[in-house]
């Protein structure tokens, strides 16, 4: 008898004290580690995180940039990282899916333990306004005209904005040529000074470059609350949703009651009302996969991710 | 007056206090090496997300000016750029603290630095908008060429032989292709090496390939590292006001260059600077003392990049593009804020913005007092310093500048591999910069060449992608003058020669 | 004439440059087309420049600096340390590596002769600076030190 009191009593006083460390967590600064370099849409969402996070849990983001690799030099380090957590990453789809697919990249996408998606960003189809295509209409009868002759600027090779160019150019029989740049900035300027024909790009970037550049398009099942003249897809008949996904992770070895309460954390952050407010000014689209949603998620991606890799070719021989 | 207005609301107690501030803060981590103004005004962000937009624009302006300056400090007494846009001055201001100059070349670094930065903001104040329709006009073909003309002004530079300098930069090309190519994702030179996958860190191979050859030379003997000259050290603030004074040209010229290419996103001062200093080079008659202790070398290249710090600007708050990675960080720092850039700033939110020019204007006015006390006060440190405290402390700040970048160890150790090997081949008449310098341009001139090939191919022909541009064949002609210039200035060299005999 | 000897560093230096060159050609081989072009482009050229400095080499003049004065043991001393320490660190963790190193490195650049006074003062002023370095980075500027 007394060996299982002993074992309830060691039992619940772990339990007890990890409880207590979870309810404690965060107790301090909290490394959140951007795997990109800064300015682009993982920092300013993070940014935008940090106040909010702080207003509820007193205790501050740090952000630093781990960039290479387009975010693998980051992920295949974050099991390495101290698993207290008090060491978390920023993920990003398509990346983690497409890149361990492709090529040996120094993880699997099984080995990054994403605790809460809390946006994305959606792709969008742009023109510079000075630009002679009005529409998407106008865009695909051009490019049928001349095949590949269209270059789309867009940050990255095997990323959101190239996947969507490749889904794009399927749905709509055409054949245009995707030029990969480094990072949404460098996209954006051959975009504006017309280096290219168009842009794949997000909503952000609409925002940004405001009336600068066309909308011809966006992979929403609604229009953008901020961005009423922008299409979607789907109401012009491509069956087109998506775009860059944004989350938190952790070392894989983070007690799992640490992650729930980080998960949990970073929902409430999400249901602020004013971070709603300025990530939706800010072209973002809010999202919630919390741990209980977090497998048929991942699931549904993978699947959605592979098909497309599958035919682009991507998949590693 | 609207502009008295936002003169007004800069000069503020507050504002002023930001201002001075942020420079003594910037000066101070950019003098670190490895500590870049990237970093700086990472750091700095959050606290300014409580302030006005104008003030946290001033104090991460100031910051990004004061870090841009500070770089010179550890290029000219260590050899070692503090920032990547330091490189160009270890050329002649390590040289000029060897012989005792130290303190002239701090100075002179100093006045050029806040000479510079003013033509850069002036810029930013005046001519913003047209400026910013040039930057676009730079495609990446037009980036090709430019990487391409830094490459070949590498083979200029050097005091060694011409061979050995294009061999170096060769290394440093070779370099920067390790690890994920960009465009085309391959993963090249890597093998199974997985600490490499991220590529080599220009800054882990700044500090290494400059400061640890150093080192280690300084622990062979016993002669002290900096000599003072037995006399005290003082600003020698006429002198070099003397020597400004007869490079108007230089400075004009030098600020002008760092402006523009700060337009330019992705380029940054370290190609500003080499480009001014290049030309500085070719326009001098004292062209054979570049390179030995020359003042009018660190006046170039730090005009050139404080001015790149206004020029920067220009892009991100007329079209939302970051001119320079601490940009990148500013424009994200706004976003949270709510200022949405474009062209409409300069209309709708010209308070914000006027504001933040004169805060800026009067940062780097700040600067030539600020930066003549801190520098006098490091060059005394510096030189009092016995050398055994010097070398583990100087080793101290490359081993925490390498990992601070990216709080990545395996930095650390490509720091130190790389400034063993530097030193090896040191010795056999190889020198940093061309390395370096490849590897910061081997990316940009890549990325350009296989961008224009995709772009050209989609258009039809990559011949006249590449050669049938107006911005292009002015970057080629430059090249092609910097190729022969040495070849028909020994020419000339040895008619005048001839003449003689 | 006299015959200069031939300094055999930048003989293998030269051999080596070609070699670096030639490798980097050869990796090309399982690299996409575009990912392919500067690499090759790159190591051809080393090849090239290899060979012009074989030669100038050869001729005499290969510009390599005289043998360097001072204490090649110490510059030894110095590059182990300095290796020792970037890779113990993850090991060590900062603090005792970072000391360790600094001592070593006190003792390697020290070349007058050690007096009580000297050895304190110098050791607490290295330690200062260690210190003040070490919470400027943990704290100011928010870097994980290992």
């Amino acid at each position: 008898m007394k060996q299982i009191s002993k074992i309830a009593l060691a039992t619940l006083a772990a339990v007890a004290t990890s409880m207590a460390a979870a309810a404690d967590y965060p107790s301090k600064t909290v490394n959140y580690v951007i795997p990109f370099g800064p300015g682009g849409e993982s920092d300013i969402s993070a940014r935008l995180q940090e106040p909010v996070f702080k207003k509820l849990t007193g205790q501050s983001l740090a952000i630093q940039y781990k960039p290479g690799a387009g975010g693998a030099a980051g992920w295949s380090k974050l099991n390495d990282m101290t698993a207290d957590g008090y060491t978390v990453m920023g993920t990003n789809l398509p990346h983690i899916v497409l890149q361990p697919m492709a090529k040996d990249v120094g993880y699997q996408t099984d080995d990054v333990t994403t605790v809460f998606w809390f946006h994305y960003t959606p792709d969008a189809l742009l023109v510079p306004s000075g630009s002679p295509v009005k529409n998407l209409k106008d865009f695909i009868a051009a490019a049928k005209q001349a095949p590949g002759a269209t270059t789309l600027s867009g940050s990255g090779t095997n990323s959101a904005n190239h996947l969507a160019q490749q889904q794009f150019d399927k749905l709509a029989g055409i054949k245009t040529t995707y030029i990969p740049f480094k990072g949404t900035g460098a996209s954006n300027a051959a975009l504006l000074g017309n280096q290219v024909s168009g842009s794949w790009g997000y909503s952000t970037v609409q925002i940004k470059l405001g009336d600068q550049v066309r909308c011809l398009g966006v992979a929403m099942e609604q229009r953008h609350p901020q961005l009423p003249n922008c299409p979607t897809f789907k109401e012009q008949g491509f069956d087109l949703v998506g775009g860059a996904y944004r989350g938190v992770a952790v070392p894989k070895s983070t007690p799992a009651n640490i992650q729930m309460k980080l998960a949990s954390d970073l929902a409430k952050v999400n249901a602020d009302p004013e971070f709603i407010r300025k990530m939706e000014a800010g072209g973002f689209a809010m999202l919630n996969v919390g741990p209980k949603e977090m497998p048929q998620f991942m699931a549904d991606i993978k699947a959605r991710y592979g098909a497309l890799a599958k035919e682009m070719g991507i998949v590693k021989k | 007056m609207e502009t008295l207005d936002y003169l007004l609301a800069a000069l503020t107690p507050f504002n002023l206090l930001l201002a001075i501030g942020g420079v003594i803060a910037g000066t101070v981590i950019g003098a670190l090496p490895g500590l870049t103004a990237t970093m700086a005004v990472a750091v700095l962000v959050p606290f300014t997300f409580t302030m006005e937009p104008a003030a946290a624009l001033i104090v991460l302006g100031a910051i990004y000016t004061g870090a841009i300056y500070g770089g010179a400090y550890a290029a000219i007494l260590l050899n070692t750029p503090g920032t990547p846009s330091a490189i160009a001055t270890t050329f002649d201001g390590y040289p000029m603290a060897r012989r005792g100059d130290g303190d002239l070349a701090l100075t002179v670094a100093c006045l050029a630095s806040v000479i510079g930065g003013l033509v850069g903001a002036g810029f930013l104040w005046l001519l913003a908008p047209p400026m910013a329709t040039v930057a676009l006009k730079f495609g990446p073909v037009e980036y090709f060429w430019l990487g391409l003309f830094g490459l070949t002004l590498i083979a200029s530079l050097g005091e060694g032989s011409t061979i050995k300098g294009l061999i170096g930069g060769c290394v440093g090309l070779l370099l920067s292709m390790i690890g994920v190519a960009e465009v085309g994702g391959d993963i090249r030179f890597v093998g199974d090496f997985k600490p490499l996958l991220g590529g080599i860190d220009v800054i882990a191979a700044l500090i290494g390939l400059y400061c640890i050859p150093v080192l280690i030379d300084l622990v062979a003997t016993p002669v002290a590292h900096l000599d003072s000259g037995g006399r005290i050290s003082s600003f020698r603030l006429a002198e070099a006001i003397h020597i400004v004074k007869n490079a108007k040209f230089n400075l004009a010229r030098s600020s002008v260059i760092g402006t523009v290419v700060g337009i330019l996103p992705g380029a940054g001062g370290s190609v500003a600077s080499l480009i001014s200093y290049s030309e500085a080079k070719r326009a001098s008659k004292r062209r054979a003392f570049f390179g030995k202790g020359e003042p009018d070398g660190v006046l170039a290249t730090e005009s050139a990049n404080n001015a790149t710090v206004g020029g920067g600007f220009i892009p991100t708050l007329v079209l939302g593009i970051p001119g320079t990675p601490p940009d990148a960080i500013i424009l994200g720092a706004l976003m949270v804020q709510g200022i949405r850039t474009g062209p409409t700033l300069f209309t709708q939110q010209a308070p914000i913005v006027y504001t933040f020019i004169f805060g800026l204007l009067l940062a780097t006015i700040l600067m030539l007092p600020i930066g003549l006390l801190i520098g006098r006060f490091a060059f005394r440190s510096l030189v009092a310093i016995p050398k055994s405290v010097l070398v583990p402390s100087v080793a101290l700040l490359t081993i925490l500048g390498s990992y601070a970048v990216h709080n990545n160890i395996d930095e650390v150790q490509q720091m130190v591999i790389l400034g063993v090997l530097a030193w090896c081949v040191g010795r056999l008449g190889f020198s940093a910069s061309p390395i370096v310098l490849g590897l910061i341009l081997g990316a940009i001139a890549e990325r350009g060449f296989v961008q224009g090939n995709l772009i050209g191919n989609a258009r039809g022909s990559v011949m006249a992608e590449f050669f049938a541009r107006p911005i292009s064949l002015g970057i080629i002609f430059f090249i092609v003058l910097g190729l022969l210039w040495p070849l028909w200035s020994n020419y000339q060299a040895r008619k005048a020669g001839e003449a003689h005999d | 004439m006299i015959k200069r000897a031939i300094p055999v560093l930048p003989l293998f230096g030269s051999v080596i440059v070609i070699g670096i060159g030639w490798a980097a050609v050869a990796a090309t081989a399982e690299y996409s087309e575009l990912g392919a072009l500067f690499p090759k482009t790159v190591g051809a050229l080393m090849v090239a420049l290899g060979f012009v400095y074989l030669v100038q080499t050869l001729m005499g003049r290969s510009g390599a600096s005289a043998p360097a004065d001072g204490s090649n043991l110490r510059r030894f001393l110095l590059m182990a340390v300095m290796l020792g320490w970037s890779f113990s660190l993850e090991w060590l963790g900062f603090l005792p590596a970072s000391a360790a190193a600094q001592a070593a490195l006190l003792l390697i650049a020290q070349h007058v002769r050690w007096t009580f006074k000297k050895a304190l003062t110098y050791g607490v002023s290295t330690a200062f600076v260690l210190l003040a370095l070490y919470a400027l980075f943990k704290h100011a500027l928010q870097v994980p030190l290992p």
